[in-house]
């Protein structure tokens, strides 16, 4: 990512030629971005076999839309905005063909699925372990959270940005972000509670 | 300030750095006591999740993606785009139309608001006839009263 002066310089000029139709450049672009986009990505989706091919369709939507980039925010954050959103529709085709197949299922599948599900998260396990059980809780609970819920809470809690930097890829002011990101949370953990006590509830939600 | 105010602070203090105002609302308060608790266990597990290793892009990615940016341009990529978009149109159109063709035909050909053809206003005038009696080959017919009819013979040329 740009940081310094001159790396900014750089990447304006990088993007002047492409909007000028020098494709070269946007290899440059993309390989100053592309661990940024592999993250925002792998935290979003939370599948790996997914990562490559997500990234390269976002910057392929990227290339086709440069010429509309005027350099209002910088282009981490305009990239990212092209990555969030093409990353919830894919949660939502994704989540939508998974509904599908469980209706598909047989009796037997069914039943399977849903006894998987009412597992309890595995905590109290011990070293390494540990970690993949933490990991495995959060992975469930991004799962069943809302897609909007899910955006909100891997930008600040897997991606670590702040408020201020969430409110301008969503293009929202920081109290709605702020707001949003406390209603997240609780939504989440009123989820967790229940799935503890009874099980799980029904999971996709938009 | 209402605890919803407390649990939101509870949400961005560090475990180890929490404020006096909000050490004393905890105390007193099981309910936020317990969100505080359960809000620490899905941070830690947050934070032990962004620490997972990121996928990296493979060998020749950026290559790859170029080649796919020089092939094919945009105009043709929006052309075949817009081919498949009206091609899907067209097939459920034609699909619509089969399906109320099929439909059409499998109707009964007859109902209440068809006038009756003229075949099938001869073939009720026959039956009507025939309900009043019994014809026989001779053109007499036996009337439903049980008395035999002969029809009147037809005037021929008058003899002289």
């Amino acid at each position: 990512m740009a940081t310094t002066p001159n790396d900014l310089a750089q990447e304006v000029e990088w993007i002047q030629r492409v909007q000028a139709g020098d494709r070269e450049s946007f290899g440059r672009l993309v390989e100053r971005h592309q661990r940024r986009v592999f993250s925002l990505i792998f935290h979003l989706v939370r599948r790996r076999d997914e990562v490559e091919d997500l990234a390269q369709e976002a910057f392929v939507k990227a290339f086709l839309a440069i010429r509309s980039y005027n350099f209002q925010s910088s282009f981490g954050t305009w990239l990212a905005r092209i990555t969030l959103n093409h990353c919830y529709d894919y949660l939502r085709r994704e989540r939508a063909s998974r509904v599908r197949y469980f209706w598909q299922m047989g009796e037997e599948g069914r039943k399977q699925m849903e006894a998987r599900a009412e597992r309890p998260p595995k905590e109290g396990r011990e070293g390494a372990d540990e970690r993949l059980a933490r990991t495995d809780l959060v992975d469930q609970l991004l799962a069943r959270a809302p897609a909007d819920d899910r955006i909100i809470l891997t930008m600040k809690e897997l991606e670590d940005l702040s408020v201020e930097e969430i409110a301008e890829i969503l293009d929202l002011n920081v109290s709605t972000v702020k707001v949003r990101l406390h209603r997240a949370r609780k939504r989440m953990l009123e989820d967790w509670k229940k799935y503890r006590s009874k099980g799980p509830a029904p999971r996709s939600r938009k | 300030m209402r605890c919803d105010d407390f649990r939101m602070m509870v949400e961005e203090e560090r475990a180890d750095a929490v404020p006096e105002l909000l050490r004393a609302h905890l105390e007193k308060c099981a309910a936020c006591r317990s969100y505080a608790e359960d809000w620490g266990r899905v941070s830690e597990a947050f934070r032990a999740a962004a620490a997972d290793p990121l996928p990296e892009p493979t060998f020749g990615f950026t290559d790859r993606l170029l080649r796919r940016l020089a092939s094919p341009p945009g105009a043709e990529r929006a052309a075949r785009e817009f081919v498949e978009r009206v091609g899907r149109r067209v097939a459920f159109a034609t699909m619509l139309l089969a399906t109320l063709t099929l439909l059409a035909l499998g109707l009964p050909t007859s109902g209440p608001v068809r006038e009756p053809a003229s075949a099938d206003l001869m073939a009720q005038a026959d039956q009507a006839s025939n309900s009043n009696g019994i014809v026989f080959a001779d053109d007499t017919w036996v009337s439903q009263t049980g008395n035999p009819h002969r029809p009147i013979p037809q005037a021929g040329p008058s003899e002289k």
